[in-house]
This record gives structure tokens, C-alpha cells and sequence, in this order.
């Protein structure tokens, strides 16, 4: 080789190199790679869901990604979520967000999905199996904290009375851990007070039949809905009754409740920040696509008590009414 | 205090020299990494002159393109800039232009109502919710609701819920303090869900409120009232949505006059404080482009100004805007240099090579000239009119040399030739006096017979040897010349001995140098076998034999006269001799030699001590192998072998060149070695 081939030669490889990262930069600049994030919620349709979901627009937009708001009817099967859940996978989903229907015995659900691709619990945890690539982690409020404070809205409204009434709960999905906190949070907070509970229906397809017949039996003075099913069940049937007495406390998120605090039929609710939720799910796992070596993180959302005073005051104007881009 | 003094000083001394050194370390330390990349430098710049030119006109090409890649990329990167602020512009003007519209349509449903309907009507005794109803429904896309209150909040007309919720206390909303407070004014308030009728649907709608104060006719008295528009806000959205379509990353958001956000892209991220605006600064901004850093980010930020309203429209041209199509727009400039970059080294490449390949050839040439290959036709002569001359002038040089050199050659080879002409002009008379002496002693001794016959053959004898002055003849000349010598010494020895011609009769029609046997046989004669008693059987044999040459010149030699060679290699490689020779022996089994005799035999400086009685010139020999050598070369001549009382050899060994008029022609002139070599030069090649 001579001094021409020398000095030319690595000049001319390494302009080809620099052409090569030019076109592969330009390319890659103009096709920048979107992923595509499933969500899997009961009743995908509610209105409850209608926060969460601007939440995940929002967070989707901002981070590039293709959102798949799967269109679901009432989902109280792990199976059927799970298959839901393979079926999104197998359709190119890169990650999923999903409420599960059931919290325990579902490790073995959860570590095959996270297995393949990143998953975010909304809503409630799970029992799962240890997580060492972060691959799954759960954004949800103190659920504990909620039944609390629906149990403190209860306590602060009756006072010593409390001792006296009569407490009928639908306590939501129990097969949640979720509402499992909640509940035990709502009868810690009112314990006190010793009200007593006459009756507490988990939620399923058929709580409102079950309501009925177990209402009529016993009479509650109190009825507490602890998600937003719960409550809109209750004050389906409550409301529709416009007999009785019986006062409304829980959570919930959706219009319709909103309404029925607007209207006095609902004393207080506690409101989780479902569009914190949505939001902080979608960006999260964003940021684990766009970065695999990153672990998805625990994370808990915050929550206001909402009543008819405070309904249209700003904070919880922003909260209840996002403006849906 | 003198101690501190001293201490001071003992310091500093101690201090001085320590830097000094430290400081021509340094020193040391920076002249050797200069000098290591001096070195480096010298290293890996180019000596030859194509890379000279290849480099100096890439470093001026890069320097060029890069001048030229900066200042595009700069035009560009501005004009891109300057061309999206006049884009950003002009979709302001046309959005101030749309929302103006829109908020005129809605002043002009409120002044319709109030003007056209609420001023006409007592409202004691007719009621507006016909109007106010027709009106609605007229522009019911852009209204969420139409209501009219008095000053105590009261509802005296709405649309379309004719009804308020329980216990709604309006006086406290902000569109009707605002009307309160400024009568004369239209009041646009802020983005807020109405709080004003309880919808079945459940709908709450989010609102941009326009209110004003107005005059009611409540009997025969005047009273105040409040006149609420309530316009549907997802109308403006859309409106903002349109002109916020842009990718990049800039955006435009409305804010009023005090910079509360009406509208933003990111609304829901800025209330959950994800993301953050400086849109009470910026609200606060004349019309125009002003430039900002916000959060630690350069920005531009366009300014326009509703009217009537005070609101702002903003546009927000973050730097990361321009990010993605400046990196493109990087990447293409850096890709379309480095293409010109390489096109530009490929030229360089070229035209480099046009320049020094002449050049090359000519050092090539002038390399070839080094080692020894002096051939005129093989320098270069070409390329631009100065490598040519060169070229030119170093041809002319070496036929020059050449001819200067073969004027030597030609002289040295004269001057050979002359020597051999002496050495043949030493034989002549020597051979001439003992043939003489022997037809005397004849004539002497009564044998005319045996004379005639002895002058027969010398005759014969010098008519070989004159051969018409050639020095070149055939093998079967010389050998007829040797059989009329040994006839004549036969008949003056009176048939002491024998002798023996064992002629390979294929060599006969090969070329020698004349008169080569004759002074061999003369001395195997006189130190032989010339004094043995005949019983002794003296006998001188004379064998030729030939080995076949199978290289280039010989061979077609060989061809030409229509003989194939025989193969007597392995004869030829046991006695050391090359292919394509012929030996003659001369043999005799007289009375031999001592080794240091047979030794010197053919040395020319040597003096024999005891040599009793000298026969002849004592020359012969010497004579011989020096015509044979001067002519063919030194690895030809003569070798002698010999064994007291047992005999002598005498080997005579020359080249076998077919004897024909061109071989003949080349060996007279004396330019045998030359054209043998150069013949051989032909073969390698």
C-alpha cells in the first residue's frame, strides 16, 4: 500500500460511514417508531372511565403512542381478560394497561404477560411474582385511604348518630384488593362509631337484583357505594325508590353522579384521579418502550371528596370536567 | 521579626528552584509531544507526489465544502426559521380573523336579544322565551344555553331548560358580578362548566360566558338585569384545534387579558401541572414576535390581540420546534457534503493521477535505468510538454550512454581481436619452422617420396590454415588439418607411434577457432610419445564428442541444418561441462608429467625448472587456451590431465555453434559473448 492508499483510504471508509449514519439518521428521523399501547378495562364504554381515558389520550399523544382503547362489555373472568389481553399482544401491542377483574391467583396471568410485554395495573393491584426486568407495576389511588375517607364523610355528617344507623354497603368488586382496602378502610374510619352494617354486596353481574332483595329485607339508612359501579347501582335503585331516606356516600367519577350530587341526591363522593391515572399509566410505560432497560415503578394517584358545594370550584372543575382534546 | 525574615527567605529559596525545575520539566515534557507529533505528522503525511496533489487538493476541496456547508445550513437553518414565524403569522391574522367573527356572531345574538326583544318587552306582562327561543335555535351550534336574570338573580328567561337548579344563587358567579360592575361593557368570561341548569342527560358543558347588563321594563319601572350568553366552548376549541394541527411542536393557545388560559393545546396537563405555560408574562406582551426563555428553553412567541375582547392569542415557536427539521436538514447538509466530499476525493484521485502518473513513469524508467536496463525505447516519453521533454532528453541521454558504451565494447573487442591476431601470428611461424625442419631432415635422408608427401599435406596444411584469413572454420577443416599435420610428423617420427581419430563425424560441421588441435598434437608429439622406441606402442588419439545444446540460438542453429543433437547431458554434467559443448581429447600415452608441471601447464607465467630439453616454442598450449577463452569465453579452454609414465589428456573445450556464414560472421567479429548473452537475455524473457 502506498502513502496515497494510506492517507485515502480510511478518509474514504470514514465518509462512507458518515453517509451511512446520514441516511440511516434520516430515515429513522422521518419513520420514528410508534408503539402501541392496549387498554383493558371492564366496561370500556362507562362513563366512569371517561377521566381515565383523557388521561391516556393525552399521555399517548404526548409520548407518540398509538393508543388501543379496546372495546370491552363487562369483564368479571381473568381468563377472558387474559385471552383479551393475548389477542391485543398477538395483534402487535407493545404494552398494556388493564384493570384486573381478580387480584389473587393471577400471578401466573401476569408474569406471562409481562413476560412479553410491559403491563400497567390501573385501578388495583395483584398478587404477582417478583419482577426483576420491571415489566409490570400498578398506578392506582390509597384505596385504604378512600374507604377512609368515605367512612370520615359518613362519621363527620352523622356524628354520635351514626351509632344508631344502619349501614348498607356495596362494596365494589371484592375480588379486587382494591376494594378490599376500601372496605376495610370505610368500616376502620366508622369502627368507632359502630354503625351497623346490615348488609355489604360485592359487585357482579347481578348486584342490582341482589340489592333489591337483600334492601328489602334490611333496611339501611346509609348507603355507601365504594366504586363507581357500586354507587351508580345504588342510586339507580335508591333514587328510583324515592321512598325511603336512605343518604348516599362513596366513590365514583362518572356524570351521572356528578348529577346526583349536583341534584342533593348524593351527599359526598370521593373522587380517585382517574386522569392522573390514565396519564401517569400511559406515560410510564411510554417511557419503558422508549427505554427497555427502565422498570416500571408503583406509583398512587390522588383523590378529592366532592360534594355539593365544592362541586364546580376550580380544582375539582379541572378534575371532574376535563376538557376532552 | 528577623526570624520570620529569614524563614521567609529560606522559603522562598527552597520554593525557586523547585518551580524552575518543575517549569523545564514542563518544558521538556511539551517539546517531546511537539516533537513526537511532528513526527507523527511527518509519518502520515503523503512523499510521494500524487498524494502531495491528492492531499493538498482534498484539504482545499473539505475546506471549501465546508465553508460552503456552514453558510448553506446557516441560510437555510434562517430562512426555515424566518418562513415559519411568516407561516405562524399569517395563520394568526386568519385565527384572530375567525375567533373575531365568531365572537362578533355572538355579541350580535346578545345585542339582538337585548336591543330587539328585551328593550320592547314588558317583561311583567310578556314573557321573551319565544324570542329567546327562536334566537337559541338560530344559533344553537355555538350556544349551550340563553338566559336572562334580574339584578337579584332571579331567572326571568332561559333556554333551553327553562329552569335553574335549587338553590343557585347566579349573583355570585363571575360573568354576573362582572356585568354588575361594568354596566356598559359586554363581559367574555373565562372557560367554566355551567353551573346553571340541572340537565337529565347528565351533560355539563363547559361554557365561555358572555354577559351583560341590561334594562328591563318590570311594569312602568326600569330594573337591571343580567343577559347571559352562554357560549358553547368546544366551538373555540375546534376553532384553536384547527391552527394546532402542527407536529413540530408549536403551538398556539388563548388566554385573556389578565393571561388566564381560554384554550391551550396541553389544558388538562397545565391544570395537572404536568406542563407549564408563562402565559401570564406572555399575555402581558405587545402584539408581535417577542423571544423568551422559558424553563430554560429559547423560544419565540407571536403576540396578536383580539378585539373587543382583550384576549390574546399566542403562538408558541419553542427552539425543539425546529429541532427535528434543523437535525434533518443537518443530516442532509452533512450528507450531501460528505457525497461531494467523496466525488470531490475521486476527482482530486484522477486528476492527481493525470498529473504524477508521467511522472511515475518517467522515475519508473529512471528506476529500470538504476538496475541496470539501459534501453532508450523503454523511458517513458509522454504526459504534459515538461515530463516530455524530460523524457525526451533522458532518451537522447541514454543512446547516448549506449552508443558511448558500445564504442567501448566495440574498441575493447578490436582490441581483443588484435591480441588474438598476435597470438595467431606467434603460432604461425612456430608451426612453420617445425614442419620446415622436417622436410629438411626428409629431403636430408634421401626420402623425396616421403617429402613430396610431407609437402602435400602441408600444403593442404596451410591452405587450412589460411582458410581466406579466416580465424573461424569448421571442425572438419580443423581436424583435416590436424590428420595433415600428424601425417607429415608420422613420416619425420618414422611411424614411433600411432595415432587415432575417434571423430564424432556430427560435430564436424561445427564452427572453432582454426588451428586449436595441431600445437596440442605437436606437443604430444614432442613431450609424448616423439621419443618412445616403437616398441613401446606410443600411440596419440585424438576423440571429439558433442553434447547437444537445447537453448534458444543453438538449438534453431541446430535445426536449420537439419541435425538433431545427441543427448550426452550426463556425460557433460560428470565432467563439469555445460550442454551444448564439444570436447576433443588429445590423448597420449607417452611419458606424462608431474602433477606440479601438468598443473602449470597451461599457466602462462610458469617456468618449468628441470625441463632438460625444450621441444618447439613451448607456447602452443598457452596460445591455445587463450584464443579459445578471449573468443568464447572463460569458462572455455583448455584442461590438461597427466600421470608420470602413464600419459597425457589434453581436453579442449569450446562451444558448439553450428558452423554456418552468420555464425561465422558473428565469431569473426568477435562479438560472440555479447550476442550470446544478449541471446540469453531473450530466453529469461
Amino acid at each position: 500500500m502506498n502513502d496515497d492508499h494510506e492517507i485515502i483510504l480510511p478518509l474514504v471508509i470514514g465518509i462512507f460511514i458518515v453517509i451511512l449514519f446520514c441516511v440511516v439518521m434520516l430515515i429513522k428521523g422521518t419513520n420514528t417508531e410508534v408503539y402501541k399501547v392496549s387498554v383493558i378495562v371492564s366496561n370500556s364504554t362507562s362513563d366512569r372511565w371517561v377521566n381515565f381515558k383523557a388521561g391516556l389520550e393525552q399521555a399517548a399523544n404526548d409520548n407518540n403512542i398509538r393508543l388501543d382503547y379496546v372495546y370491552t362489555d363487562y369483564i368479571d373472568n381473568i381468563y377472558t381478560e387474559a385471552s383479551i389481553i393475548n389477542d391485543e399482544i398477538s395483534q402487535g401491542a407493545n404494552g398494556i394497561i388493564a384493570d384486573f377483574c381478580l387480584s389473587e391467583g393471577v400471578e401466573d396471568v401476569v408474569d406471562s404477560i409481562s413476560a412479553r410485554v410491559p403491563i400497567m395495573l390501573v385501578e388495583t393491584d395483584v398478587k404477582a411474582g417478583a419482577d426483576i426486568r420491571g415489566n409490570h407495576a400498578t398506578v392506582m389511588p390509597d384505596n385504604y385511604a378512600i374507604g377512609r375517607a368515605i367512612g370520615n364523610e359518613v362519621v363527620i355528617d352523622y356524628g354520635e348518630s351514626l351509632k344508631e344507623m344502619k349501614v348498607g354497603i356495596v362494596a365494589g368488586n371484592q375480588n379486587q384488593y382494591a376494594m378490599q382496602e376500601r372496605l376495610r378502610g370505610f368500616l376502620d374510619a366508622t369502627g368507632k362509631m359502630s354503625p351497623e352494617v346490615v348488609w355489604c354486596i360485592s359487585e357482579n353481574r347481578y348486584t342490582e337484583d341482589e340489592l333489591v332483595k337483600t334492601s328489602e329485607k334490611k333496611s339501611a339508612d346509609i348507603v355507601v357505594g365504594l366504586d363507581n359501579n357500586s354507587m351508580e347501582t345504588a342510586v339507580d335503585y335508591f333514587v328510583a325508590k324515592k321512598g325511603g331516606d336512605v343518604r348516599l356516600y362513596g366513590s365514583g367519577c362518572s356524570k351521572k353522579l356528578i348529577y346526583y350530587i349536583d341534584s342533593g341526591e348524593v351527599e359526598s363522593m370521593i373522587v380517585p384521579d382517574d386522569f392522573r391515572m390514565g396519564y401517569q399509566s400511559m406515560s410510564d410505560l411510554a417511557i419503558k418502550l422508549q427505554n427497555r432497560t427502565s422498570a416500571l415503578m408503583d406509583r398512587e394517584v390522588g383523590y378529592s371528596i366532592v360534594n355539593k358545594e365544592n362541586l364546580f370550584a376550580g380544582d375539582n372543575q379541572q378534575m371532574l370536567f376535563p376538557i376532552v382534546q | 521579626m528577623d526570624d520570620n525574615v529569614s524563614f521567609n527567605q529560606t522559603e522562598m529559596n527552597v520554593g525557586a528552584p523547585k518551580s524552575e525545575k518543575e517549569a523545564m520539566e514542563r518544558d521538556k515534557l511539551v517539546k517531546a509531544s511537539l516533537k513526537k507529533t511532528g513526527k507523527l505528522f511527518y509519518k502520515y503525511m503523503p512523499h510521494d507526489i500524487q498524494g502531495t496533489i491528492l492531499m493538498t487538493f482534498t484539504i482545499v476541496s473539505f475546506t471549501l465544502l465546508m465553508i460552503l456547508g456552514i453558510v448553506l445550513y446557516t441560510l437555510f437553518a434562517r430562512r426555515m426559521n424566518t418562513s415559519s414565524i411568516e407561516t405562524t403569522e399569517q395563520l394568526m391574522k386568519q385565527s384572530v380573523v375567525n375567533l373575531e367573527d365568531y365572537l362578533l356572531s355572538m355579541r350580535r345574538i346578545s345585542d339582538a336579544m337585548y336591543y330587539d326583544v328585551i328593550k320592547n318587552t314588558d317583561i311583567a306582562e310578556d314573557s321573551v322565551d319565544n324570542e329567546m327561543n327562536l334566537i337559541y335555535e338560530a344559533h344553537k351550534d355555538n350556544l349551550v344555553s340563553f338566559s336572562l336574570f334580574l339584578n337579584d338573580g332571579r331567572l326571568i328567561s332561559a333556554t333551553p331548560i327553562a329552569t335553574v337548579k335549587e338553590d343557585l344563587d347566579v349573583t355570585s358567579q363571575v360573568w354576573f358580578t362582572s356585568a354588575i360592575e361594568k354596566m356598559e361593557n359586554l363581559h367574555f368570561s373565562t372557560p367554566h362548566v355551567e353551573n346553571l341548569f340541572l340537565d337529565p342527560a347528565f351533560k355539563y358543558s363547559w361554557v365561555v360566558s358572555l354577559s351583560r347588563a341590561v334594562e328591563l321594563t318590570e311594569g312602568s319601572n326600569p330594573t337591571l338585569g343580567v343577559l347571559l350568553v352562554d357560549m358553547n366552548y368546544s366551538t373555540i376549541k375546534q376553532m384553536m384545534e384547527r391552527i394546532n394541527n402542527d407536529s413540530t411542536g408549536q403551538y398556539v393557545y388563548l388566554t385573556d387579558s389578565s393571561g388566564n388560559i381560554i384554550y391551550h393545546p396541553k389544558q388538562m396537563q397545565l391544570n395537572y401541572e404536568i406542563i407549564r405555560e408563562n402565559n401570564v408574562n406572555e399575555a402581558h406582551y405587545t402584539d408581535g414576535l417577542h423571544e423568551e426563555v422559558f424553563h430554560g428553553e429559547h423560544r419565540q412567541v407571536i403576540v396578536d390581540s383580539i378585539s373587543y375582547t382583550g384576549w390574546k392569542l399566542i403562538a408558541v415557536l419553542p427552539e425543539s420546534a425546529y429541532q427535528l427539521d434543523i437535525s434533518n436538514m443537518r443530516f442532509l447538509v452533512i450528507l450531501l457534503l460528505s457525497c461531494a466530499l467523496l466525488i470531490m476525493i475521486f476527482i482530486n484521485r484522477i486528476i492527481s493521477s493525470r498529473i504524477s502518473l508521467p511522472l511515475n513513469l518517467l522515475n519508473k524508467s529512471i528506476r529500470n535505468m538504476e538496475n541496470g536496463d539501459m534501453y532508450p525505447e523503454d523511458i517513458y516519453v509522454g504526459g504534459t510538454q515538461e515530463v516530455e521533454h524530460l523524457g525526451r532528453t533522458l532518451r537522447h541521454s541514454i543512446e547516448r550512454i549506449n552508443q558511448l558504451m558500445d564504442d567501448i565494447v566495440i574498441k575493447q573487442e578490436e582490441k581483443r581481436k588484435s591480441e588474438m591476431d598476435a597470438l595467431q601470428s606467434q603460432i604461425n611461424p612456430h608451426f612453420l619452422y617445425n614442419t620446415l625442419d622436417s622436410i629438411v631432415w626428409m629431403i636430408e635422408g634421401g626420402h623425396n617420396k616421403d617429402a613430396v608427401f610431407m609437402v602435400t599435406q602441408l600444403a593442404s596444411l596451410f591452405r587450412i590454415s589460411l582458410s581466406r584469413g579466416k580465424n573461424i572454420i569448421s571442425l572438419e577443416q580443423e581436424i583435416r588439418h590436424a590428420e595433415n599435420y600428424m601425417n607429415i610428423q608420422k613420416v619425420r617420427y618414422k611411424n614411433v607411434f600411432n595415432v587415432v581419430f575417434d571423430i564424432d563425424e556430427k560435430i564436424k560441421n561445427y564452427s572453432t577457432i582454426k588451428l586449436i588441435i595441431q600445437p596440442i598434437l605437436e606437443n604430444a608429439i614432442y613431450y609424448g610419445v616423439g621419443d618412445m622406441d616403437p616398441d613401446d606402442g606410443g600411440e596419440i588419439r585424438i576423440c571429439a564428442r558433442f553434447v547437444p545444446d537445447i537453448s534458444g540460438f543453438l538449438t534453431i542453429s541446430h535445426e536449420e541444418n537439419g541435425e538433431k543433437p545427441t543427448d550426452g547431458k550426463d556425460t557433460f554434467e560428470k565432467e563439469g561441462l555445460s550442454e551444448g559443448d564439444i570436447v576433443i581429447d588429445i590423448i597420449d600415452n607417452g611419458y606424462g608429467m608431474p602433477p606440479e608441471v601438468c598443473e602449470n601447464l597451461l599457466n602462462e607465467d610458469y617456468e618449468p625448472k628441470n625441463t632438460a630439453v625444450k621441444h618447439g616454442s613451448g607456447v602452443g598450449l598457452v596460445n591455445v587456451n587463450n584464443r579459445i577463452r578471449l573468443r568464447f569465453g572463460e569458462q572455455y579452454g583448455l584442461t590438461a590431465e597427466s600421470e608420470p609414465d602413464e600419459g597425457t589428456r589434453i581436453t579442449i573445450h569450446i562451444p558448439a555453434i553450428p558452423f554456418n556464414e552468420e555464425n561465422q560472421k558473428i565469431l569473426e567479429s568477435g562479438h560472440y559473448r555479447t550476442l550470446r548473452s544478449k541471446e540469453n537475455n531473450g530466453d529469461k524473457a
